[in-house]
């Protein structure tokens, strides 16, 4: 680019002042965004909206099951009816060694529970 | 979930990342923000309210696509927005004139025959009339620097051009636009 086309492009301050004084009534002039634009732009966000990030929250199983057993009293419940059939398995295995699988259930409860059941009461008082 | 109420400061960025974790107001916020410029934009490029509010759809619709890749930093919504819209608006010329307006000359300042419309006694209709006149590159750079009063440096990344070259556009772009009104300041409201 030579001075003398450099010189010819430059404006004068009246022209400037023109022209900045028309910029700025332009600028003014501006497009609202009309309902129907706005209703499609977002229709659009919608539909592409990427799926959520975090998944959603899913309990584990210990809660749930101890949810599903009645809650901290079932879960006691459970864990002493378990460690009384331990212990009936291994001290007491002769007491219900005599009894046959396939016979009534009563025989089982009776045997267990009963009073005369001596060992039980001996566990019992000296631990 | 954070809504947004559009009435803060919340910065784009940070707005684009909640629409890309599935945040629908984040939307809304960027959706007010950004579809005026962007609309704006294509219609002073075009002058035809319709095709500017679809560049402007679709503007926005390639920023939601590109939500969840977005990287922070590299570049400011808007300036990426400006961008795709002048691209769109570029596309929609070339078609209109089924040219490239790569290869088309720019026309010489002071081209005879070619009439700018003034309406009389409006004064910003005369200004419109002789920027449709002016050579795309022209008008662009000219609209974002006077008319959405962007700096340089950022009409240039818009551009993909130096700001060396947004500088001869506004140049060439204002000297056109002062010779197509001289003679007409009387008749503008200004004093010769």
């Amino acid at each position: 680019m030579t001075k003398n086309h450099e010189d010819h492009e430059k404006l004068t301050r009246a022209e400037t002042e023109v022209l900045d004084d028309l910029f700025a009534g332009l600028r003014e002039r501006r497009l609202d965004i009309s309902p129907d634009l706005a209703g499609r732009v977002l229709a659009d966000a919608f539909e592409a909206s990427p799926a959520p990030s975090i998944p959603p929250v899913r309990s584990s199983l210990l809660p749930r099951l101890a949810k599903a057993l009645g809650g901290w009293r079932g879960g006691v419940a459970l864990a002493s009816s378990a460690m009384l059939g331990v212990w009936v398995g291994y001290a007491n295995a002769d007491l219900v060694s005599g009894v046959d699988p396939f016979s009534d259930g009563d025989v089982v409860t009776e045997t267990l529970f009963d009073p005369s059941a001596t060992r039980f009461d001996e566990y019992i008082l000296e631990g | 979930m954070m809504a947004f109420d559009g009435s803060g400061d919340v910065r784009d960025e940070t707005l684009l990342a909640a629409y890309a974790g599935g945040d629908q107001s984040a939307a809304r916020v960027l959706t007010l923000r950004h579809t005026g410029p962007c609309l704006n934009l294509a219609f002073r490029m075009l002058s035809d309210r319709g095709e500017a509010e679809d560049v402007a759809q679709e503007a926005m619709l390639r920023l939601w696509k590109i939500a969840p890749d977005w990287r922070a930093g590299e570049a400011k919504i808007s300036t990426w927005l400006y961008r795709v819209t002048r691209n769109l608006c570029t596309d929609r010329l070339r078609k209109r004139r089924n040219i490239g307006l790569d290869e088309a000359p720019e026309p010489a300042d002071d081209t005879p025959g070619v009439e700018v419309r003034m309406m009389e006694g409006d004064r910003h209709d005369a200004l419109q009339a002789a920027l449709e006149t002016l050579p795309d590159r022209q008008k662009l750079a000219i609209t974002l620097r006077h008319l959405e009063e962007l700096g340089n440096p950022e009409i240039a990344s818009i551009m993909e051009i130096s700001v060396e070259a947004v500088e001869s556009l506004l140049s060439r772009g204002k000297r056109t636009l002062a010779n197509r009104l001289a003679g007409r300041s009387s008749e503008l409201g200004y004093q010769s």
